[in-house]
């Protein structure tokens, strides 16, 4: 039975077209993608649908009705509600507040009821099959895999009619991940529409009934993920033929020349004794369970944080770890975990996000050069093929593929020798992320070298040399050669989670 | 943390429709200001024909580069996302300072030590903020009543000496009897500023910090060094405003910083700078300064109390934040 509809949609934004002619439709009781790449107009598509965007043009209709939302919470009180990847927590309150919010249960005096807003998160949270989360916990203490889960059960419990999940499932692992699809298979049973979208394939294929492809700011047809193949849903997503997902890995020669040597780094319980080797023309993967002291080892050796002790030497010399501004010229470069928060400033332009770490380069006297920057700006659009009006747009008008771009072009600018990455491909589509396995190819056979951070063991095992499983802070295993498979890091991950939960009973994974 | 509103944008002001509505808001930082200065104009020269001549309109614009240099100091401190409550006594102090150190002989001396001492107590401020992370509103506060305690004690409660000749010349004379000399001052510090702002590091790490102090960090932006300096100059051009305003009135006294807080702020945000940093700049300020300027003296000239000129000039800064306030609208 057909619940939400909209046709003919049109949406621009400034000078850019984001959606043009696009149809969308789904039914009661179906899991539905939204596939395409960056900036086909999916993200969009579903904004519009939930009253976050008004659409220039076209209609939409909700069980049987033409609507029109004058706002997210229109849309959410009519009964379709967003997840969105970036969170709309509050990061002060706790998780029951969150959960509540808006919907709070009330007293004899109309007063929030705290202690049945506690006992209700508790229900929903064990129902849905989260019960690790602690409904009191202050979401700022809660890992990103938890504020997400939070985020989505948030929406659960507002009753949705359509639920919309966009790359909402981005920051978790493979076992919350089923999870997740087991309460959403649950909605469907129950007559809910699900409108899901995600870059992860495997999961698009494990949870979906249909799935309406976009390319260009339109749909280009709709399959039964059943009888539909995975290279005909690529072919449709980008419109040629997809090579090989990852580019060719050349071995490592065994005399490769040590760049990172990292020994004995240790920051309070985050990191303890952690060293290792990165060398010229090296990818190194981190892996291991969320939340293991991968992120808090690239932001230590970027020297973020205080009181990090051990020995870190960068072509044989020792580097102090005094902040980024040190980092930079010891040429290390990270790209962070969030680029909305961390790797960009979005209402500022893409060109003076690309600049912002290579300022010193482009100017004389502090005073910036308009043609150095020009020159270095153009160099990058055109070599990571950033799709953007000008450089003068803010930042945030660009799809999540290409900001990704615009962050790491700001690195590239410094001409570091060893990049940090923390997932650099999470939330983007295909087509960008063989742009960017690219590049870090590139990167290496220049004899660069990668740190890697992934959430994504496909990724983990395409890209890397060796990995690095992570547990409580600690190197736990080393894996390469034939060894590096999804299947052994994901028991290593777990077997050593496993052995470590018997040695510290206390800690929790 | 990054949501505050960046410059106005197509997506809050529904492009593609008209593109002249579109310009418009684009440009409604400088649009707006501008227009309120013409308002103002006709107001007066329909109830004070007297006001709108040649002559007064230059003596306006005169005692308009005086608030335009001290709310320059301003813009720096709000665009990095901070406030400088401080420059009431800080002004205060220095110009105290001119006019002593005058009597005592050595005009050159008296500017050094009172642009000086006004630069000292931005640099404390800077120092407070960046590193002691201590909120810019309760430093900036905390600094003012120090200033004002000081300054008391200092001068006994009646402030001596009298205004350098410079002074005089710079804020009141006139370059072949016509053209003032704090107009072209002004011109050139203002050339001076938007350059600062536009085109150099420090004013790129402004706006980044403003916008995002964490990614900017991370860029390698020294965040600390950028905020100790910006409020050095903030304490810097209050020293300069000082001096122009000792020149004007030919003397110190007790009191005479404590009107500027609120206006330097309110010539930024008339401006249509973010009161949370990281969008603005000083082609709206100068704006804003002239308007608050005007503002004052034709609420005057038109024959409202003072009470209400008072009331009239709040609510129309609150206007303004208002109206400002509606470009924030993103919905994202």
């Amino acid at each position: 039975m057909l619940l939400l509809q909209a046709t003919g949609i049109d949406k621009r934004f400034g000078g850019v077209t984001a959606l043009h002619d696009a149809d969308f439709s789904c039914d009661a009781g179906e899991i539905h993608a939204l596939l395409g790449e960056n900036g086909a107009g999916k993200s969009t598509m579903v904004k519009i649908l939930c009253g976050v965007h008004t659409p220039d043009a076209g209609e939409i209709d909700f069980a049987g009705r033409l609507v029109a939302f004058r706002s997210p919470s229109a849309a959410v009180a009519m009964g379709i509600v967003p997840v969105f990847q970036e969170l709309s927590l509050v990061p002060d309150l706790s998780v029951a507040e969150n959960l509540f919010m808006g919907i709070e249960p009330r007293n004899a005096i109309r007063l929030v009821d705290r202690r049945a807003m506690r006992r209700d998160a508790e229900a929903l949270l064990t129902r849905l099959g989260f019960s690790g989360i602690d409904p009191a916990a202050v979401v700022r203490d809660l890992s990103l895999a938890e504020r997400q889960i939070v985020e989505i059960v948030k929406a659960v419990g507002r009753s949705p009619k359509v639920l919309i999940l966009d790359e909402a499932t981005s920051a978790l692992n493979r076992q919350q991940v089923e999870q997740v699809f087991a309460v959403v298979r649950g909605l469907r049973a129950a007559g809910v529409a699900a409108v899901f979208i995600s870059h992860r394939m495997e999961e698009v294929r494990d949870l979906c009934d249909r799935a309406t492809i976009f390319r260009d700011g339109t749909d280009v047809g709709t399959v039964e993920m059943a009888q539909a193949s995975h290279g005909e849903i690529v072919r449709m997503m980008i419109g040629r033929t997809l090579h090989e997902a990852f580019p060719p890995r050349p071995p490592l020669p065994p005399e490769a020349e040590p760049l990172l040597e990292v020994r004995g780094l240790d920051w309070g319980a985050e990191l303890r004794d952690v060293s290792f080797t990165l060398h010229r023309g090296e990818i190194l993967g981190l892996s291991g369970l969320e939340g293991q002291g991968q992120g808090d080892l690239l932001f230590a050796l970027f020297g973020v944080y205080a009181g990090v002790t051990g020995d870190v030497r960068l072509r044989g010399e020792p580097i102090g770890l005094s902040g980024p501004r040190a980092a930079i010229t010891a040429k290390l470069a990270l790209v962070p975990e969030d680029r909305k928060t961390q790797g960009l400033i979005l209402p500022l332009p893409v060109g003076e996000n690309m600049t912002l770490a290579t300022l010193p380069k482009i100017a004389h006297g502090g005073i910036i050069s308009p043609e150095a920057e020009r020159a270095a700006t153009s160099t990058m659009q055109e070599s990571l093929a950033i799709k953007t009006a000008s450089m003068d747009v803010p930042v945030r008008f660009l799809s999540g593929g290409n900001q990704q771009k615009v962050a790491i072009a700001k690195w590239l600018l410094t001409e570091a020798d060893v990049y940090l990455l923390y997932d650099p491909t999470r939330g983007i589509d295909v087509g960008a992320k063989q742009e960017i396995y690219a590049l870090m190819r590139r990167l290496t056979e220049q004899g660069h070298a990668i740190l890697l951070f992934s959430t994504d063991l496909a990724e983990v095992v395409g890209l890397c040399n060796r990995a690095l499983v992570m547990y409580e802070g600690a190197i736990a295993v080393e894996l390469s050669g034939p060894e590096l498979t999804q299947a052994n890091l994901v028991s290593a991950a777990i077997g050593v989670a496993e052995s470590g939960r018997v040695d510290t009973p206390a800690a929790s994974a | 943390m990054s949501a505050s509103s960046a410059s106005p944008t197509a997506e809050t002001i529904g492009a593609g429709r008209n593109p002249w509505l579109t310009w418009a808001a684009q440009h409604r930082a400088i649009l707006i200001p501008y227009g309120l200065i013409l308002l103002l104009l006709a107001a007066a020269a329909v109830r004070a024909p007297g006001f709108v001549t040649p002559a007064n309109l230059r003596s306006q614009l005169v005692l308009a580069s005086y608030l335009g240099v001290l709310a320059a100091g301003q813009l720096l401190v709000i665009l990095t996302g901070g406030i400088d409550l401080s420059i009431a006594w800080n002004l205060n102090l220095s110009a105290i300072l001119l006019t002593q150190f005058t009597g005592g002989g050595s005009p050159a001396l008296a500017a050094v030590i009172a642009l000086g001492a006004a630069s000292l107590v931005g640099l404390i401020n800077g120092l407070g903020v960046a590193y002691l992370r201590i909120p810019s509103l309760v430093m900036t506060l905390g600094m003012n009543a120090v200033l004002a305690g000081f300054t008391l004690v200092y001068t006994n409660g009646s402030p001596q000496g009298s205004a350098p000749a410079f002074a005089r010349e710079l804020a009141v004379g006139r370059l072949g009897g016509q053209i003032p000399y704090a107009l072209i001052f002004w011109a050139l510090f203002s050339a001076g500023l938007i350059f600062l702002l536009r085109r150099t590091v420090f004013g790129r790490s402004l706006y980044a910090i403003g916008n995002n102090r964490e990614a900017a960090y991370l860029s390698g932006v020294p965040v600390r060094g950028v905020l100790v300096v910006a409020y050095t100059l903030c304490g810097l051009f209050a020293g300069v405003a000082a001096l122009l305003l000792v020149g004007y009135s030919a003397q110190s006294y007790l009191g005479m910083g404590d009107q500027y807080v609120l206006t330097s702020i309110a010539a930024v945000v008339i401006g249509g700078a973010s009161i949370l940093g990281g969008s603005g700049g000083y082609g709206g300020a100068i704006a804003g300064a002239i308007t608050s300027v005007l503002l004052q003296n034709v609420l005057q000239i038109v024959g409202i109390p003072f009470a209400g000129q008072q009331i009239l000039y709040g609510l129309i800064i609150l206007l303004m934040l208002f109206v400002y306030g509606r470009e924030a609208r993103v919905r994202e």
